[in-house]
């Protein structure tokens, strides 16, 4: 086997894949917006770092106060302090450092609520601080999703309101808490009937199933899980990039074995994997306050997990007839495997069967260990066997895919 | 050298390739002409190891394609019908990977990667995406990814298919390049006039078949002694049909209002007699061309149709 080969197939996917944005962009800002409306839900124990927001309000109307008021409110008040200020005092306290950004409403936003037309909100970052900027962008974004659904919800209540108010001037300060605490009523009703499991079980969480674990941090793997999966699933349709562009039959024809392309392959995607890796582990690692020594053999663990992933979709894409029907035989496996293994619930929640089951999908697989690891409870021995079977398992995919490319796939 | 002895390839039931023998030898073009879906480029995929033949034997200088695949290809430079590029990587990219594809390695694989880029005319745009590149970029590109590795044999699969005329010009150039340097070419197309501009041996192929082959004037031959004459202008067909028939040797191939085609042997002596002819059945020639026996006339005789275009 010559290296050179290896070398030049690992760099040039690596620079495929560095060239497609969009894709990046998705591998990397999936698991932030899915991490941040679980731990949203589920609701972290320890303490979180705490944005210092500047808020500007120009619309200064019903809607931006109840954006506002939400902004305070219970759930979004464990990582935001929010300060009023206006647009040019609210830059200065954050270019001196004294806020992680600055926020303005712009005058129109409620108008733009009502009509559902695309508002704008404004969000002046501070260069200094990367992680908490970042929380509040994600959240805000979730928030804005939120507005709308309440007008959506309460149109009509929330039209009368600002109507009444826009006759004598300024909405005030009891009009607005009367909306929300109107809407805090509904919210909570619809709850009792539309919450999601995670959120009754997190009433029992300190004695209860998880063993005195916080359940954020039970969710965090399965956070991390969510979105390898996906990457992996995007990552894996590459073998029908390659076919279409015909470079997959032109490297038929040449002398050197697929396996060192698949190889090169492989190892580009393990790049990419690792990078989101890293990011996903150390953002939920730091706003879960969990021990950081642990990230190196998590590192390791999700990576070596991820390229498996990789492989697995790899192949499951080379056995189907068309990129699309690659896509939605892809689909009808993601999703259950991300139930199954234990990413949108624990293990620890889930019916008897369902856990025995989930635990031997791939990802259960990996779940499992990676939550002894960040824990702290894993020992050598079982994550030594753990690995075994998953690099077994990528050993075995890999050479299924390499005979698929070479052979039928490449010519049909 | 390509030697292709009782090649047979079936997809199914179906025979796309259906014993056929020629060989390609080195310093020579050798042509495959034939329509769409004659088997042409499954022809060349049984040579360049991407399908298994069904029957029959390919050597590549030598070497089994089937027994001694790994050898056989090392030898062998693909442009397939298709661009086939890496197009979000720089041209750089794509030859270093294709070169090292062909187990070049190192500094030898750098310095080719510049000459390459040079003899395609692309060293300013070398770092550029490939999907930046003009449709005769990538075309050129394409080819320098095929012959990096410096193969004795190559294989060119429709390459001008889509091709403006200049990046034609210079594929052909190339394509002559390579062959002053000793290597054995396989040109497949469905162009006459590229066929018989380029090649020097030829074979002509339909529905799987191997219905003619030989060297250009081998083939010429075949179609027999006489020259094609077109004229256009206003015709009374039939009238003309029967002034032309007591003449000698001269044949109506077509007799339309606005044209006439005749076959003649020595025609460009012939003219006055053909034009009198004419005149006196109230006919005027606006215009004539004249021009010897085509492939096209061959292909038309053989299988009784025209090539499709
Ligand atoms: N994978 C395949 N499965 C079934 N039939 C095929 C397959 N590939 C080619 N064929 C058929 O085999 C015949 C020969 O195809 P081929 O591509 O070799 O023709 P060609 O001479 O290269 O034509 P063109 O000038 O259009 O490129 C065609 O009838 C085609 O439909
Ligand atoms: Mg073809």
């Amino acid at each position: 086997m010559t290296t050179t080969f290896v070398r030049h197939a690992f760099r040039k996917d690596l620079s495929r894949l560095l060239t497609d944005r969009v894709a990046l962009a998705l591998y990397f800002g999936i698991p932030l917006v899915i991490g941040f409306l679980i731990l949203l839900l589920v609701g972290g124990e320890r303490p979180k770092p705490v944005a210092h927001l500047v808020v500007a309000d120009e619309d200064d109307s019903v809607v931006s106060g109840l954006f506002k008021t939400m902004l305070r409110s219970e759930q979004a008040g464990d990582f935001i302090r929010l300060e009023e200020s206006d647009r040019a005092e609210g830059r200065a306290i954050v270019d001196d450092g004294g806020a992680s950004a600055l926020l303005v409403i712009p005058a129109g936003f409620q108008d733009a609520v009502l009509r559902e037309s695309p508002a704008e909100l404004e969000l002046v970052t501070n260069p200094a601080e990367t992680i908490k900027p970042m929380i509040l962008k994600v959240g805000l974004e979730v928030l804005v999703d939120v507005v709308f659904y309440v007008h959506r919800i309460f149109g009509n209540e929330l039209r009368k309101i600002v109507e009444s108010t826009e006759r004598d001037a300024p909405p005030t300060d009891e009009a607005i808490a009367e909306i929300s605490i109107g809407i805090n009523h509904v919210i909570r009703r619809i709850r009792k009937y539309a919450s999601p499991p995670a959120i009754t079980v997190n009433a029992v969480a300190d004695e209860g199933p998880t063993g005195g674990v916080p359940m954020a941090h039970l969710m965090l793997p399965g956070i991390v899980l969510i979105g390898l999966l996906l990457m992996a699933q995007g990552l894996g349709s590459d073998v029908w990039a390659e076919k279409s562009a015909g470079t997959l039959s032109r490297a038929v024809s040449a002398p050197r074995p697929m396996a060192e392309l698949l190889l090169g392959k492989v190892l580009a995607n393990a790049v990419l994997v690792f990078a989101v890796s890293l990011v996903m582990l150390t953002i939920g690692m730091l706003f879960l306050d969990m021990p950081m020594e642990r990230l190196p053999i998590a590192l390791g663990w999700t990576t070596l997990s991820g390229v498996t992933f990789v492989l697995l979709f790899l192949w499951i894409f080379s056995l189907a007839r068309s990129r699309r029907s690659g896509m939605v035989v892809t689909n009808s496996v993601v999703f259950p495997l991300m139930m199954l293994g234990g990413s949108f619930f624990p293990a620890e929640v889930m019916p008897a069967w369902m856990g025995a089951v989930g635990r031997w999908t791939p990802n259960g697989w990996s779940l499992e260990r990676l939550k002894d690891i960040l824990i702290g409870r894993a020992d050598a021995t079982a994550l030594v066997v753990g690995a075994a079977g998953l690099v077994a398992l990528a050993l075995v995919l890999f050479f299924l895919t390499a005979a698929r490319m070479r052979g039928s796939f490449a010519r049909q | 050298m390509i030697e292709v002895d009782g090649l047979r390839k079936s997809y199914g039931d179906f025979l796309a390739v259906d014993d056929v023998s020629f060989t390609a030898k080195p310093g020579k073009i050798f042509g495959l002409l034939g329509p769409n879906g004659a088997g042409k480029s499954t022809t060349i995929g049984c040579i360049s190891g991407l399908l298994t033949p069904t029957d029959g034997h390919i050597r590549v200088n030598g070497h089994d394609v089937v027994r001694d695949g790994r050898s056989a290809k090392q030898g062998l430079g693909v442009v397939p019908q298709e661009l086939s590029l890496y197009e979000e990587v720089s041209a750089t990219e794509n030859l270093l990977f294709w070169g090292a594809a062909y187990g070049m390695r190192g500094s030898e694989l750098k310095s080719r990667v510049h000459d390459v880029l040079r003899y395609t005319s692309l060293l300013d745009r070398a770092e550029e995406p490939v999907k930046n590149y003009s449709g005769g970029m990538k075309r050129r590109i394409n080819f320098g990814c095929a012959i990096m590795h410096r193969p004795k044999v190559l294989l060119l699969d429709e390459p001008t298919v889509g091709v403006d005329p200049q990046s034609r010009v210079r594929l052909f150039e190339m394509v002559k390049e390579q062959v002053e340097h000793g290597t054995a070419v396989l040109y497949t197309t469905h162009y006459m006039q590229e066929a018989e501009l380029l090649c020097d041996e030829l074979a002509i192929v339909d529905h799987g078949k191997l219905i003619a082959d030989g060297t250009l004037e081998e083939l010429r031959g075949m179609v027999g002694e006489k020259d094609i004459l077109r004229l256009s202008g206003t015709f009374d067909p039939e009238k003309t049909r029967t002034a032309l028939a007591p003449l000698q040797g001269a044949r109506v191939v077509v007799a339309e209002s606005d044209s006439v085609q005749l076959a003649v042997a020595d025609a460009s002596r012939r003219l006055p007699e053909i034009f009198e002819a004419i005149t006196t059945t109230g006919g005027e020639v606006r215009e004539t061309t004249l021009s010897q026996p085509s492939l096209e006339t061959l292909f038309l005789k053989l299988t009784g149709k025209e090539m499709r275009k």
